[in-house]
């Protein structure tokens, strides 16, 4: 390309022009009265508003509208003042859109012209914003997680090579607790890379026709020991059903969605785990006679890290059912919880039938 | 003597580095060390009942103390920290109330986890020379003769962030 090109004034105005119409940023060219004197003509698209009132609908971008009809949040008027009052570029975030949406705004002098004017930018980050927070939040929890079984660690350990030593009963016990926080520590990490390698789309299904009952019963025959434990009644009942599944990953489901119904089901309390066709597709169905779910907490279940009670120790990792729903969608099949305080708890999973039309062994 | 331990959260990451609500506000690596440094304090002393703030940093103040006891941090609404300082005579109201319904009967103590505005008066009422002397991570000893009213107070220190080392 011819380089002097580059500086042709026509050419320049059309890169302009194209950036106004079809970039993601506003522009508003404002006077000394904060009124609209232009707006790109892709502002309302950029500005477009949720609710009844706003931009999109027509309201706000004709010229002589005052700034504060066009953004919401008087910070916007005051970066516009500063800008003005200072003759320099000013910098900072306004909220849009009734709180909703957090947009950059660059507000910049025009020297070269008779009147003063300000060119305003506005950028969406809302999307931005909302994933750095998610971003902090998942960092926030994998430190508090894994740095108070490390905590715990090292009091313990402390305490048995020092006041507990002589003592071979309480040392018993200390060693016995170092053995618990550190199976715990083991499956936190397990599970974070678990869901890791699950959410990173880096694992394949690996499908196979088999008995779902089979399964059922040889998880629920592993975690026997666990409910008897805790003085629970654990009942599986069904018969043989055939789903398409990855065997692998739906035991380790099945094993989490277990786990927490032990968990957090008391003393005399009964998990029953049913295998068999509902509606026509394979499905487990875990239900327990446990405290069940507050209906505040319910839609957060599956959330990564989410416990009801962050001060419980070894309630589990808060990954358990986030990795349960990710390994049975990998496998074409959906998760759902239904829950009532005092009530018990109900998970349910839907798998793939083997093929168009579902093969059931026994009714 | 029963005692009641007040104890300030360790050291959290700064509100300007945390977007999220504030009583998320996480500790630091350091605050997890003081949290740590708490905990051999509270073994020391046989705490056996904790209580905080609902706010993380100060549940996870108390966090690997109560673990090492085998226990849970039970939530305090009222060690939540305030907009505005209690004045003298709420705090010492508070104070009384802290002692009647934290510590426990016998030989056993208790420890309580709050806020920098709420230990500075809390800590003045019970009679502290210096209150506002209130690092982050420190310490304090409340103990109640049976059936007396008075409070004695002394400061038990902190784990520093300068010198690393527990200082009183």
């Amino acid at each position: 390309m011819d380089q002097s090109r580059v500086a042709d004034p026509a050419l320049g105005q059309e890169v302009l022009r194209t950036w106004a119409e079809l970039g993601t940023d506003a522009l508003l060219l404002l006077d000394s009265s904060r009124q609209l004197l232009w707006a790109s003509p892709n502002s309302a698209t950029v500005l477009a508003q949720s609710g009844p009132v706003g931009a999109a609908n027509g309201v706000g971008l004709v010229p002589g509208t005052p700034l504060a009809r066009i953004a919401d949040d008087p910070r916007a008027g005051e970066l516009v003042g500063r800008a003005l009052e200072r003759g320099e570029i000013c910098r900072g975030e306004i909220s849009h859109d009734s709180w909703r949406r957090v947009l950059r705004a660059v507000a910049a002098p025009l020297h070269d012209q008779p009147t003063p004017m300000v060119l305003v930018i506005l950028s969406d980050i809302t999307h931005e914003r909302r994933l750095s927070r998610a971003h902090q939040e998942l960092l926030a929890n994998l430190s508090h997680d894994l740095r108070t079984p490390l905590a715990s660690l090292t009091l313990l350990a402390e305490t048995l090579t020092g006041e507990a030593r002589d003592d071979p009963a309480a040392a018993q016990d200390f060693a016995g607790r170092i053995a618990k926080e550190a199976a715990h520590l083991h499956e936190l990490v397990s599970a974070i890379l678990d869901l890791a390698r699950l959410e990173a789309g880096a694992e394949q299904a690996q499908m196979e026709v088999a008995d779902l009952h089979q399964l059922v019963s040889a998880v629920c025959a592993g975690l026997a020991p666990q409910a008897k434990a805790r003085e629970l009644e654990m009942v599986c009942q069904g018969g043989p059903t055939m789903a398409r599944i990855d065997p692998g990953r739906l035991r380790r489901a099945l094993a989490n969605v277990l786990d927490n119904a032990i968990k957090f089901t008391g003393r005399g309390g009964r998990v029953t785990v049913t295998s068999g066709l509902i509606g026509g597709s394979p499905t487990i169905v875990v239900h327990d006679t446990g405290s069940g779910i507050p209906a505040s907490a319910l839609p957060r279940v599956f959330e990564r890290f989410y416990t009801a009670d962050r001060s419980r120790s070894g309630a589990g990792s808060g990954l358990g059912l986030t990795i349960a729903r990710q390994a049975v969608e990998l496998q074409g099949g959906r998760i759902e919880v239904a829950s009532r305080p005092g009530a018990g708890t109900t998970v349910t999973m839907v798998l793939a039938a083997p093929g168009p039309s579902p093969v059931r062994l026994v009714v | 003597m029963p005692s009641l331990f007040l104890v300030r959260h360790g050291v959290a990451l700064d509100q300007g580095e945390w977007t999220m609500a504030d009583e998320l506000r996480p500790l630091t690596e350091f605050g997890w060390r003081q949290a740590v440094a708490i905990g051999r304090i509270a073994s020391q002393h046989r705490v056996s009942h904790f209580y905080s703030s609902p706010a993380v940093r100060c549940m996870d103040t108390l966090l690997p103390a109560a673990h090492l006891r085998g226990v849970t941090v039970g939530a305090a609404p009222e060690l939540f920290e305030t907009e505005e300082p209690r004045g003298l005579e709420a705090a010492g109201q508070l104070l009384r109330r802290l002692l009647d319904e934290y510590l426990p009967a016998g030989r056993e103590t208790a420890a309580a986890c709050s806020h920098g505005n709420v230990l500075v008066p809390l800590l003045d009422a019970a009679g502290l020379r210096d209150p506002s002397r209130c690092p982050k991570g420190g310490v304090w000893r409340l103990q109640v003769e049976p059936g007396q009213a008075e409070v004695r107070v002394s400061s038990m220190g902190h784990l520093s962030p300068r010198s690393q080392e527990w200082e009183r």
